[in-house]
């Protein structure tokens, strides 16, 4: 430790006084060095003098933490949904074993096609997440250090999670360009232009989620996008594999003419849609991921629990009275309420995207409020609206848009009841 | 003469409300009265003065003009005055403009009468809802989309709300993002236009209901 605590200090020189010779990327070299050892700087004599430890690059760690078992769960079901995927089709004989095309990983390790061991599962999602994670933070951290040199400022570590996030949300089989093109939009317009971490309006890991879904709608949505082919890593499409679909769980609930809750538990059983043996995004198909990284975001206080709580009772309470209310016995409304936390990313989005500390409200009510109008406007778009099966995303966007709107009219009403009472 | 209505609009009510409000909305899908929403959402206060106003114009005037469309200007619409191949649609902007340039004094003096905080807050603001696009944006809709009374009634307000609704929501964002370090060129207006067009994203969350 000892050795490497001398080195930086030895490098520091280079790169710390104003006139020495790598001044210019000293936001990288800070970068790296906090990275390394809890920050040792001073406030000035002016500013505030509490500091803590835990600064903000150990908040993001303790996220990543938390978002570990997803993201492992993704490596191990994307190539479990894959080779199920394969095995239907060599089954129907649409596919010759012979025929199977490796992908880059697999040609060093060859799978076994017809009868894939665990390893062959996981060598498969490594070839999948592997270059999803490299693009998400390769893109996003470029731009922010980038925007960091010129602008002489930290780079700071808020996209650590947002890239980690962005893997977790697009369906496995996303092409590479395009996850590039919306990390992008979303780093420049979504947060680099409103000052970086900490001033973004919006979720920037939403917006490109968002982003890629109105700008490659074919690559987002629909039963095809969902189980990851073994195309190259860069072509295009993505990596469908060819002539198969499998509609998500959510597909299934809104293209239900009968009982949705019947034509849901004849798709997937309960068991499989809580622990993730089902095609979706790759980090949101494991409730029980979902709901381990929820106890560990509570549990170190870094999530907070009352948006958590207000989102899912937000959602049984508007999903039962949607049903209570229409009466409807068939098509998507009639999911049962508790379903609904089963199906897509709801409990993902609230766990991780709606509890960011920068674009949710910042008043205890108000987070309540946030939460709650998240799960209804997500049970609003899944029940009611035929143009989305999932409302989860455009909800916590939505609601983004509101936040500081929720906390103004909190504080607003704050403020008078305790006028009143003095 | 026989064809004198050639389609009736028979959308339900709710659904006219909530499509204005969300859906539609006239701000932040048809970007109508952009200049007052661009120029008062600096401060929250005034833009909920103003939104407020908007609602109330937007509540008379479209009614009013539904009237005047209904009985003056629209094809046959003047058969109970006995002229019934006249058709004054030619001068719909004219007159529109010139309801809206009326209401719109009546409400300026009310406000002033009644909240002279508020009328110093809105200034200028105000005699602009004259020339506010979303107000005859929304007379024009109205008539294009051949309402009832009771629809364009309810339409009134929906629209009112929705542009309401994006003007106080933006003022909001803006007053949250006063200490945000952004790049200097982009200070103001700029970044208000970035906003404003994540926010319209946001609500492509209804398009499609």
């Amino acid at each position: 430790m000892q050795f490497l605590r001398n080195l930086v200090e030895k490098q520091k020189q280079l790169y710390h006084a104003k006139d020495s010779k790598f001044h210019k990327v000293w936001p990288l070299f800070d970068a790296f060095e906090t990275f390394l050892f809890a920050p040792d700087h001073r406030t000035g004599p002016q500013r505030v003098q509490v500091r803590d430890y835990v600064d903000l690059k150990r908040v993001m760690n303790t996220v990543i933490i938390a978002m570990l078992p997803c993201l492992l769960w993704a490596i191990w079901n994307t190539g479990a949904q894959h080779f199920h995927a394969i095995g239907a089709m060599i089954g129907s004989g649409k596919l010759l074993a012979a025929n199977y095309v490796p992908g880059w990983l697999q040609s060093l390790l060859a799978p076994n096609v017809a009868a894939p061991t665990a390893v062959d599962t996981v060598v498969f999602g490594l070839q999948r997440m592997l270059p999803i994670l490299i693009v998400s933070y390769g893109v996003g951290l470029g731009i922010e250090m980038l925007f960091s040199v010129i602008r002489n400022e930290e780079v700071s570590e808020g996209y650590l999670v947002s890239g980690m996030l962005i893997a977790l949300i697009v369906p496995a089989s996303i092409p590479l360009w395009q996850l590039a093109i919306g990390v992008a939009f979303a780093v420049v317009l979504g947060k680099e232009v409103f000052g970086g971490t900490g001033m973004n309006v919006f979720n920037p890991a939403m917006l490109v989620r968002a982003f890629l879904f109105f700008a490659f709608a074919g690559q987002m949505s629909g039963d095809m996008v969902w189980v990851a082919g073994n195309n190259s890593p860069t072509g295009v499409p993505g990596s469908l594999i060819d002539g198969f679909s499998q509609p998500t769980a959510l597909a299934v609930v809104k293209a239900a003419t009968t009982d949705a809750s019947a034509a849901l538990t004849h798709a997937f059983s309960h068991q499989d849609l809580f622990f993730g043996n089902i095609p979706g995004s790759a980090g949101e198909m494991s409730k029980l991921c979902v709901l381990l990284g929820a106890f560990w975001l509570v549990f170190t206080g870094v999530g907070s629990w009352r948006v958590m709580v207000g989102g899912v009772l937000g959602l049984l309470a508007s999903a039962f009275l949607m049903k209570t209310a229409s009466g409807a016995e068939t098509g998507p409304i009639s999911l049962l309420p508790w379903e609904h936390l089963l199906c897509g990313g709801f409990l993902f989005g609230i766990v991780f995207m709606a509890t960011d500390p920068v674009s949710s409200p910042e008043t205890s009510v108000g987070k309540w409020i946030y939460g709650a109008l998240i799960g209804f406007v997500t049970i609003l778009v899944r029940t009611i609206n035929p143009a989305y099966p999932e409302g989860t995303m455009l909800a916590i966007l939505l609601m983004n848009a509101f936040a500081p709107g929720i906390d103004h009219f909190v504080v607003a009403a704050n403020i008078k009841r305790r006028m009143k009472r003095s | 003469m026989t064809a004198m209505i050639s389609f009736v609009n028979d959308e339900p009510l709710v659904g006219i409300l909530l499509k204005s409000v969300f859906v539609e909305n006239i701000l932040l899908s048809f970007f109508l009265g952009m200049c007052s929403y661009l120029a008062v959402s600096k401060r929250v206060d005034s833009a909920v003065g103003l939104g407020i106003a908007v609602i109330f114009v937007q509540v008379l005037t479209v009614p009013m003009n539904w009237a005047l469309q209904t009985y003056v200007l629209g094809e046959g619409a003047l058969a109970w005055a006995g002229f019934p191949d006249s058709d004054l649609g030619y001068l719909q902007f004219l007159t529109f403009i010139a309801s809206i340039a009326a209401v719109v004094q009546v409400v300026e003096m009310a406000v002033d009468k009644f909240s002279p905080k508020l009328y110093a807050a809105l200034g200028i603001f105000l005699p602009l809802i004259a020339v506010n696009c979303a107000i005859l944006g929304g007379s024009l809709f109205m008539a294009e989309r051949k309402y009832s009374f009771s629809q364009s009634v309810v339409y009134g307000i929906g629209s009112g709300a929705g542009w309401a609704l994006a003007i106080v929501s933006m003022a909001t964002i803006r007053w949250r993002m006063r200490t945000a370090h952004v790049p200097a060129p982009l200070r103001g207006l700029g970044i208000t236009f970035i906003t404003t067009g994540l926010v319209a994203m946001a609500f492509m969350t209804f398009s499609g209901i």
